[in-house]
């Protein structure tokens, strides 16, 4: 079994250019964790996080500061439309990589990748352009799945 | 010159170079430079770990780098508490908003802090807490940011173990706390005085704020801001003790690093977490900065090039004292403003020793403190410390708390530019000095 039979080929991807509340949107309807950056020849460009929209409204300087808790409820730090605004896709994903595996990569090398670099979604390349992806919901499915089913066989 | 001093100059400017130029981090130059210094025998690792008392090399100086791994320890346990950001928020709260008095009363806890704990790690809690309060006032925090820079800048020059020029200082040259507040504390409060002084006519016309803006500060909740009010009340049973072992360490006859270990050993023992936690905060870049840059030192001083530039300095100033004091106490300002002063203190400290033997008739037979705090050299240890820290505040790049605050300050969307705190810091570190220059004058050459 390899990337390509597991593979999501109507993946949802982004482009570096697109407005950041756009992408937002789609992370947030799609209730997805994360979303390839792909360019227009479909190549890798990088991967917009869930967590690069949290970082978008709470800037890094607050981390110093030992608890917000002090806060009143009337501050609204997340003032979206004025610190998103102007914002781009490639002005958040700073240089993080998307990780690549071929098409006719093994799963079981996906599922080390996923575990060792500690990621959750894989894209998947044939000939340098981005032909789907592999989340670790599709990997799981394929693994109980295809465990069950030959637990079945077995028992038949 | 011969072949290693030739050699020694060489690696030290091309790690400078590397440095100072940001092309490699800071410490992978010095770290570079000083087993560079090494591999050639320039320095044998013994002389450049241990020191060669004969020779007057000090090599790497544990007591500095004790010191600084103990106060880390300490502030960085605290700063886990919350306790800077109720200070913070206490503060803006009893002036009820206002923000003139505001930026004072910042800059004054920053600078009390600074003068007893590390100067980045300050700035680095009370700037967020700053922002935060200015844009609740709709103002721009940035005014309030680069006094803030000053404030730790000269809060910093008031102790011993204020900025690290001073704790390199006060190794070297054998001075201890109380030295550093009789000498070096009230040219730091006259600065302050001088700075709060210059916010209220200049700064406070431009920070005007409605009282219903205002009213807004009032709503934070300081209580809010504390994690670990146990935890907190034991950082501060700590700190108090370790300021008062500073307080006593020379009439004890301890080492000032004795004092920091002792706090951060009393709070690792007090704190439930394990001491792998403790030992993380320690900023090991900074730690092996400080080590290369004392290993090339040593190299420098081994060939004899420090002598050298110490004779040239004499020279220069006709061995007059007033002249060497002045001129390095304006030299080290000015230089403070451009390059990185910690590696520009470990490079005095050396020469102003060999200065000091070689203006003694007979410097084998004297006391230690007959040649290094002879009437003539002592002021100019003290220059050299306040020019040093307070030439820190001129550019943005002076010291790393600068530094620092500019990259608060950009990623919270309110940049410093290199020209609009240079409008600021200018004035305020030339006037610090001027204050400094008066001092030395009527403390030592009146």
């Amino acid at each position: 079994m390899t990337a390509k039979d597991i593979m999501d080929a109507d993946y949802l991807c982004v482009d570096p250019n697109m407005p950041l509340k756009e992408a937002a949107d789609l992370i947030t309807e799609h209730h997805t964790l994360l979303l390839p950056v792909v360019d227009e020849e479909c190549g890798a460009h990088g991967v917009l996080m869930e967590v690069d929209l949290l970082r978008a409204v709470l800037p890094k300087y607050l981390d110093s500061v030992a608890s917000l808790n002090f806060l009143p409820d009337t501050c609204d730090l997340f003032d979206v439309d004025a610190k998103i605004a102007t914002l781009k896709v490639k002005d958040v994903i700073a240089d993080r990589k998307l990780y690549t595996v071929e098409e006719d990569t093994n799963v079981v090398e996906i599922a080390h990748i996923m575990l060792t670099k500690g990621i959750s979604s894989v894209g998947v390349e044939r000939e340098g352009r981005i032909v789907g992806v592999v989340t670790r919901g599709d990997l799981l499915t394929h693994i109980f799945h295809h465990t069950l089913c030959a637990e079945e066989q077995e028992e038949s | 010159m011969s072949y290693p001093a030739i050699a020694a100059v060489a690696i030290f400017v091309g790690a400078y170079i590397l440095l100072a130029t940001e092309s490699v981090h800071k410490t992978k130059a010095v770290l570079a430079g000083a087993v560079l210094m090494i591999l050639l025998k320039i320095v044998s690792q013994r002389t450049a770990f241990h020191g060669d008392e004969a020779l007057g090399i000090e090599g790497i100086d544990w007591n500095v780098i004790m010191l600084l791994i103990g106060m880390m320890i300490i502030v960085n346990i605290t700063r886990t508490t919350g306790g800077f950001e109720w200070l913070a928020i206490k503060a803006a709260k009893l002036v009820h908003g206002h923000p003139t008095l505001i930026v004072i009363l910042l800059c004054a806890i920053t600078a009390v802090v600074s003068a007893f704990l590390d100067n980045v790690t300050t700035v680095i809690v009370i700037a967020p807490v700053a922002i935060l309060i200015f844009e609740r006032l709709e103002s721009d925090p940035v005014p309030c940011l680069i006094a803030i820079i000053c404030a730790s800048n000269i809060g910093g020059t008031a102790t011993l173990i204020g900025d690290p020029p001073n704790i390199m200082i006060g190794s070297a040259a054998r001075l201890n706390f109380l030295d550093f507040i009789s000498v070096d504390t009230p040219p730091a409060v006259a600065s302050m005085v001088a700075m709060t002084v210059a916010i209220a006519l200049f700064l406070h016309p431009r920070l005007s704020v409605s009282a219903e803006v205002r009213e807004r500060v009032m709503q934070f909740d300081e209580d809010g801001a504390i994690m670990d009010r146990k935890l907190l009340r034991r950082c501060l049973l700590v700190i108090s003790l370790t300021l008062v072992g500073y307080l006593v360490h020379g009439a004890l006859g301890l080492e000032p690093a004795t004092i920091a270990l002792t706090g951060a050993a009393l709070l690792m023992l007090l704190h439930t977490e394990g001491p792998n936690e403790a030992l993380r905060t320690v900023e090991w870049s900074t730690i092996f900065f400080f080590i290369g840059l004392f290993v090339m030192i040593a190299g420098l001083v081994e060939t004899g090039v420090l002598r050298i530039l110490g004779e040239g300095l004499t020279t220069l100033t006709a061995g007059n004292p007033l002249a060497m004091t002045m001129v390095v106490l304006w030299g080290s300002g000015i230089l403070s403003g451009v390059v990185d002063n910690i590696a520009y203190t470990a490079m005095m400290t050396p020469l102003i020793k060999s200065i000091a033997v070689a203006a003694h008739p007979d410097p084998g037979a004297a006391g230690w403190a007959e040649v290094y705090h002879a009437p003539d050299i002592l002021p100019v240890w003290w220059a050299l410390s306040l020019g040093a820290c307070l030439g820190g505040i001129t550019t943005v790049i002076g010291a790393a708390a600068n530094v620092v605050v500019a990259g608060i300050a950009e990623t919270s969307g309110h940049p410093i530019t290199f020209g609009r705190y240079l409008k600021y810091g200018l004035p305020i570190a030339f006037v610090s000095l001027l204050i400094s220059t008066a001092w030395l004058w009527l403390l030592f050459f009146r």
